[in-house]
């Protein structure tokens, strides 16, 4: 009496299998990915703000040169994880905290380091705070990075790293407004400086333009002053210079197109957006490290023309600029996620859930908002029960995902499932009673 | 607060992200992991049942069927990584995880000495379904020569010879106390239940047809006597015929295999469900009886009939990921892929055991209507899930190449090469989660 039925082979069914467990590093897709931080795994492909810190560790030697990295660790990157993979102690700030499943010889090493920062000469406490802070753990890299003044910071170009480092770590490990203000100290000790080299002062003064510029609320008369310090510093690099000049010259254009974007100026945006992609694709990628930061370099340039253009209602570009972002940077989720949403805006719905698609298939931290994009796609287009489904993966892709709870809750009613409007519900009623809130109004 | 807004962003994660409530896929199980919940799957509300009965003291008078697989709950805490609700003893589990009805559990079984044979039957059925072979094992002590036994001690003796199977899978370890009890319980009602295991036994696990026939028929001559004009008799005779149609599908008997279970379909829908613990068996009974009428439909060629019954089943136990995969099954063996897709889609929504499975085979199925992203997607859940599932990872494998991503198809090959050979295909029956 029986059907044909597909095999399912699984090592894991075994009657003695072992007990429950997280996962192995390489278990997940998503763990694999970004194996360098949370281990110093060295998964062969990665995105390339996770590229940052297996460079940032290879450059602990400090015979190699250090590399300019342009991409960063997306803040809270660590408590995004942990909290999708339902693993809290992947949040933890002490790195001699990870999980003994993940850690590595590497990790050791890492944490070893931390705690002597003292016997430490000061370019490899740059350097471990620079692993440190691309890791996400910024309150341990205070630890290990010297306190010093701003006047410290312009004294001399290990000075101003050291400086900037620390202060960068404050703030994102910190958030106040005290550590903003102290940063911002030394990020103008630093632009204004007259004993520093100009590339160290002009990538100082190019932070102060962009610290300006983003936000709610930016400065427009601020953003402009640094875009001129910035100017002057550029007009200080060597003519022809070396690859690294290149970069900081790429660099200043994106970082001031900021001023005639926030004027609405779309034309001088653009203008300024083609010098800085000028000089990005003419950076060399002859050595490992020039190729890294030439694709670095890429990444965040290609994000800002695809707001500008997008801002500019200049969809094909945009949409252009957002593809070309996704073959550079593959496995980066967030990179999907914009892709997708542009092309929906654009109205190119196949490559808008191709894109959401693979930003669900590369997992935390941004599958549940991928989940969410195709759910809303798929009741849109009237399909409730696929919605749903969808709706109900995010939630299972992140369980604090309120949005993906709230559209199961509208399309459970909407269809007749009682079973999982009761569980939303109770979800909620969970959550508030864990949180102490009281909402203004309940979901649906 | 606005619906958009969301407002635990900023909040300490802990509690929240691994707490069992904030999981819709858990929902269905949820009994399983702490003895918390209500709803669920058929088995999960028996389970709930029995340990709403060992607080509150009620007897449990019905005939409860279904046996979960051994180590179910091993396999929920493993699929769900939820390693801090592992235990091997029931008081392992930290107070703070454990439902009010884990904690009388626990009482229960630091009492054991003073309970009376009833409330330790109860006790045993919680602990064996929870798993918790050794725990009931230990408390039992060694098997009593069963000789005039009462219902209570006979119930005991069931359950510890089920504990046995169920810690070793070994295919004769639970018939000779069985057989014992045949001969020996002091009451018809008694020796009927076991002659009923050793015919669905022989049925299941050593697939015997000679024994299987030996068996049904030593239940029908007992029936009779254990039939007490009362309200669970309609139940009990059913449970008997579906047991003894076992013996004419092993013969190829068609039609009296049919026979056998028209009876036993309408003894089971005549069952009464006026207490809830009546509707509970009822359901538990007419949902095994439906069951074996799909296959048995399935058997004779009749696939609309198959499909119409397995429906049916789907709507009584709708919490039931087995179900909803096994509609899925019927649905794809007639090629309609996207019906199947639903089918397995609800099942995987509704988590452990069967969620590993569930996602693959909705991958299989993006996989068939040529969606090779979609199907990724599916399998890399399904390898979250199961990080040994060697179907997900070829499927993850075999669609990356498609698709030209060769990071992706990296990493499966090579989680496929460190994982331990699986045994050989004759092994492999007792691995299937069914």
């Amino acid at each position: 009496m029986s059907t044909t039925r597909p095999p399912y082979h699984s090592t894991g069914l075994r009657p003695d299998a072992e007990r429950p467990r997280r996962w192995r590093p390489d278990e997940r897709v998503d763990l694999w990915l970004l194996g360098p931080y949370f281990g110093l795994h060295e998964p062969p492909v990665c995105s390339l703000h996770t590229a940052t810190v297996t460079a940032a560790y290879a450059e602990l030697d400090t015979s190699r040169p250090a590399t300019p990295f342009q991409c960063h660790t997306p803040r809270g990157l660590r408590e995004a994880v942990a909290q999708c993979l339902r693993w809290p102690e992947l949040a933890s700030a002490d790195p001699a905290a990870l999980p003994d499943e993940l850690v590595t010889e590497r990790w050791r090493a890492l944490v070893r380091l931390t705690e002597h920062p003292l016997d430490l000469d000061l370019e490899t406490r740059l350097r471990l705070g620079t692993l440190l802070c691309a890791l996400g753990l910024d309150a341990c890299a205070l630890g290990v990075l010297p306190a010093s003044t701003p006047e410290d910071a312009g004294r001399d170009q290990l000075s101003a790293g050291l400086a900037m480092k620390r202060t960068h770590a404050l703030v994102r490990a910190s958030g106040s407004e005290a550590a903003r203000a102290e940063d911002r100290e030394v990020l103008t000790a630093v632009a204004t400086s007259r004993r520093l080299p100009a590339a160290t002062a002009l990538s100082a003064a190019l932070t102060l333009v962009v610290l300006n510029a983003k936000g709610r609320a930016p400065d427009v008369a601020a953003t402009a002053h640094w875009r001129e310090v910035a100017g002057a510093h550029l007009a200080g690099l060597a003519p022809g210079g070396s690859w690294r000049d290149a970069l900081f010259t790429s660099a200043y254009w994106r970082a001031v197109s900021y001023l005639p974007f926030l004027l609405g100026d779309h034309e001088r945006t653009r203008a300024e957006l083609d010098r800085a992609e000028e000089h990005a694709r003419d950076l060399p990628d002859g050595t490992e490290q020039q190729a890294l930061v030439r694709r670095q370099n890429l990444h965040p340039l290609l994000e800002t023309r695809t707001r500008a253009a997008a801002a500019a209602n200049d969809l094909d570009a945009a949409l252009r600029y957002a593809h070309e972002l996704a073959a550079l940077d593959p496995y980066d989720g967030k990179v999907l996620l914009g892709l997708g949403d542009v092309a929906m805006r654009a109205g190119d719905t196949a490559a808008a859930v191709e894109a959401y698609r693979r930003a669900a298939m590369l997992g935390a931290p941004h599958a549940a908002r991928a989940r969410v994009a195709l759910g809303r796609h798929l009741e849109h287009a009237g399909d409730e029960e696929g919605a749903l489904d969808s709706f109900l993966a995010a939630a299972h892709a992140d369980p604090t995902a309120y949005t993906a709870v709230a559209a199961v809750h509208r399309l459970a009613e909407r269809t007749g499932r009682a079973d999982l409007a009761d569980w939303c519900v109770r979800w909620l009623a969970d959550l508030r009673a864990r949180l102490r809130v009281r909402p203004e109004r309940t979901v649906g | 607060m606005s619906v958009s807004s969301n407002p635990f962003r900023r909040m300490p994660t802990r509690g929240i992200t691994t707490a069992p409530g904030t999981r819709s896929d858990l929902r269905a199980v949820r009994p399983y992991v702490d003895l918390r919940g209500a709803g669920g799957a058929i088995h999960s509300r028996v389970l709930l049942h029995y340990a709403d009965a060992l607080s509150s003291g009620h007897q449990v008078r019905a005939v409860f069927q279904s046996n979960p697989v051994a180590h179910t709950r091993r396999h929920i805490l493993r699929e769900a990584r939820l390693p801090d609700f592992h235990a091997d003893h029931p008081a392992d589990l930290p107070p703070e995880l454990r439902g009010w009805r884990w904690q009388d559990l626990c009482e229960h079984v630091e009492h054991w000495p003073d309970l009376d044979d009833d409330t330790r039957a109860r006790a045993g059925i919680v602990l064996v379904r929870l798993g918790f072979y050794a725990t009931f094992l230990g408390l039992t002590g060694p098997d009593e020569p069963p000789t005039a036994i009462g219902d209570a001690g006979a119930s005991l003796l069931m359950l510890r010879a089920n504990a046995r199977y169920k810690r070793t899978l070994a295919a004769g370890e639970a018939v000779p106390t069985y057989e014992s009890l045949v001969e020996h319980a002091s009451t018809a009602r008694s020796r009927l239940l076991a002659a009923l295991a050793l015919a669905v036994h022989h049925a299941r696990v050593s697939r015997d047809s000679a024994q299987v026939d030996a068996w049904a028929t030593r239940s029908m001559d007992l029936l009779p006597q254990a039939l007490d004009g009362g309200e669970d008799d309609a139940l009990l005779h059913s449970a008997v015929l579906r047991a003894c149609s076992f013996a004419p599908f092993f013969d190829g008997d068609k039609a009296r295999t049919t026979r056998l279970l028209d009876e036993c379909e309408a003894l089971a829908r005549s069952a009464p469900a006026d207490t809830a613990e009546r509707a509970l068996a009822k359901a538990e009974n007419l949902r095994a009886v439906l069951e074996t009428r799909a296959r048995e439909a399935q058997w004779r060629g009749e696939a609309d009939l198959a499909l119409d019954r397995t429906r049916e089943l789907v709507d009584l136990d709708a919490d039931d990921g087995r179900a909803h995969r096994d509609l899925g099954y019927l649905l794809l063996a007639r090629q309609d892929v996207e019906a199947a897709l639903r089918s397995f889609a609800r099942s995987a929504a509704l988590g452990p055991p069967f969620a590993a499975v569930s996602w693959a085979l909705v991958a299989r199925c993006r996989e068939l209507l040529d969606d090779p992203r979609a199907a990724i997607e599916a399998y890399l859940v399904a390898c979250e899930l199961d990080p040994g599932s060697l179907t997900a990872l070829d499927g993850v494998a075999r669609c990356a190449a498609s698709i030209g991503d060769a990071g992706l198809r990296g990493w499966a090959l090579s989680r496929s090469a460190a994982l331990p050979a699986l045994p050989a295909p004759a092994d492999r029956e007792k691995e299937t989660v069914r």
